[in-house]
């Protein structure tokens, strides 16, 4: 394998903010990730841990207190047309179809009308929702709705796509079928991507390689490599080792953190 | 097309059953004075364009009423609207525009009579004009300030109210997932929270056309008003003619709701999303 790039890079990012009762609230404590090109990275931690605000602050859409983020070397202030982002949900816009939600991005950047008829195709196919390209997201299931923002996301063209929980919202069922759609996308673009989840076994099914992190204010605790082949099976011995060394890792952390701040 | 059938038998039990028992109670009672005959009032309606005893044809008053609603409307719109969506977007514009306005939201539009009348006293439309005499004054003349600026009080405040309300309620996700996909202010602005407030938006134009429907009559009691249906109703009061009074208030309801079921169909046919995300969540 060739040397890996590194692609996204947050250095020492730290972020407070006041809660509404007024006291100062640490969600990050320099916090420092590398994510190299075509990596398929999964971050998990505790509830509260401040994982969303580190994707947060990478989208551009958070400031940080201290530390910087690097895109292929250069630093990024604010949001970045080379970084796209699915949100957990309701993120459709509910007066578009199906066709114009997937084709946002390219209307901002005010595309013709023909180019945008042409990628609205190639991601319906892809997302295998041509039948529904004409409907509105209320007539969607949940899943359905992610498929589309997940499309939308990648007709913008992006380099890196950041997810912020996407499936989070949705039945056991289609969770597993939507982590399955994504991997399956993923392989044929291989776009990098940093997913956040506190699905352990999402996180051991879709990643490269995952970034556990601390309870609050969150840092990397632990990075490890996922090397078994995809499609992976839940049943594997392996699968299950790995599973629970991690779950380990986050009890400690939740246990530690009812001792430190009861 | 049976359910619709049925849904109109429904709509209807209401208003046949008030018909049944005003004939009825009208026979019984015996006095015109108290609830006029049914036929009597109903009569009016036959005949719209007749001279009501110098009060004018119920149809002509009709017009006039309607169209100093739609005076004072616009006029609200005007100015409410860009006005709440201000307020909803710009956070300082709220902290120093919504102090006034909930001074004076709790004004009935009518508390204002007095006041209007000494600033605006019988001057009309024509006034403001520079008209003097001739066919235009006479029609314009009609219009007074002061019933425009009541009317405009009542339609105002529900349209500001639901301009910031619809703005503000824009879903967080929907702004910051445009920014992620490359919108600029004036795209967020224009493509996400102008449209995410459109149904609320609408919703509170309807409110504030029936309000000022509502203003009308007070408004058209103000003196120096000859025309109107409000008018209609307090002078065929003085005269004791309560049929005419009843066909009067008939007019005010009918119209009233069928301004509000026209924006409603707006709402139902523009906006099927609208009250689709709202049962969702």
């Amino acid at each position: 394998m060739d040397i890996m790039k590194i692609c996204l890079r947050a250095e020492n990012l730290s972020k407070e903010f006041r809660s509404e009762k007024g006291n100062i609230v640490h969600a990050l404590d320099k916090t420092t990730i590398n994510i190299y090109e075509n990596d398929f990275v999964c971050i998990v931690g505790p509830s509260g841990c401040g994982k969303s605000t580190l994707l947060r602050i990478i989208a551009g859409l958070e400031t940080a207190t201290t530390g910087k983020v690097f895109y292929n070397g250069e630093e990024l202030k604010g949001t970045c047309g080379d970084i796209g982002m699915v949100f957990q949900q309701y993120s459709l816009l509910p007066w578009k179809t199906v066709e114009d939600n997937i084709t946002l991005g390219l209307e901002f950047k005010k595309k013709s009308k023909k180019v945008k008829k042409e990628v609205a195709q190639r991601y319906l196919e892809m997302i295998d929702m041509e039948e529904f390209r004409n409907a509105y997201p209320f007539e969607l299931s949940g899943g359905m709705q992610q498929r589309v923002a997940i499309a939308r996301a990648l007709a913008n063209d992006p380099k890196v796509i950041l997810m912020d929980e996407p499936f989070g919202a949705l039945d056991a069922h289609t969770r597993i079928l939507m982590q399955r759609e994504l991997l399956h996308i993923w392989e044929k673009n291989r776009k990098t991507i940093l997913f956040i989840t506190h699905s352990v076994d999402e996180a051991i099914y879709l990643a490269d390689k995952i970034m556990v992190m601390s309870k609050r204010p969150g840092k990397i605790k632990e990075i490890i490599n996922v090397e078994m082949a995809r499609p992976r099976n839940r049943a594997d011995v392996e699968y299950a080792k790995m599973s629970n060394d991690i779950l380990m890792m986050l009890e400690e952390e939740v246990v530690n953190n009812k001792v430190v701040n009861p | 097309m049976k359910k619709n059938i049925l849904n109109a038998v429904k709509t209807m039990i209401g208003p046949v059953v008030i018909l049944i028992l005003w004939g009825y109670g009208a026979k019984h009672i015996d006095n015109q004075l108290i609830l006029p005959k049914l036929s009597s009032v109903l009569g009016h309606f036959l005949t719209p364009t007749e001279n009501m005893i110098g009060l004018g044809s119920l149809i002509v008053n009709i017009i006039i009423s309607l169209i100093r609603v739609m005076i004072g409307y616009i006029i609200a719109l005007l100015i409410g609207l860009p006005i709440g969506i201000l307020m909803g977007y710009k956070k300082t514009a709220d902290q120093i525009i919504n102090p006034i306005l909930s001074l004076f939201r709790p004004i009935p539009p009518v508390a204002w009579v007095p006041l209007v009348l000494a600033w605006f006293g019988v001057g009309s439309i024509a006034t403001v004009l520079g008209l003097k005499q001739g066919m235009w004054y006479i029609y314009l003349h009609n219009f007074k300030i002061s019933m425009t600026f009541i009317i405009f009080l009542g339609a105002f405040y529900p349209i500001v109210t639901s301009a910031i309300h619809g703005i503000t309620q824009v879903p967080k996700t929907l702004i910051e997932s445009a920014r992620v996909l490359g919108a600029s202010e004036a795209d967020i602005f224009f493509k996400i929270l102008l449209p995410g407030a459109a149904p609320t938006i609408l919703n509170g134009m309807r409110t504030g056309l029936g309000s000022a429907w509502t203003s009308l009559v007070s408004a058209e009691m103000l003196p120096g008003s000859i025309s109107g249906l409000g008018y209609l109703i307090t002078h065929a009061y003085e005269l004791a003619k309560i049929d005419i009074v009843m066909a009067g208030m008939i007019s005010i309801g009918m119209i009233g709701s069928l301004l509000d079921y026209s924006i409603r169909f707006i709402e139902r046919n523009k906006f099927v999303w609208g009250s689709g995300t709202e049962t969702d969540q």
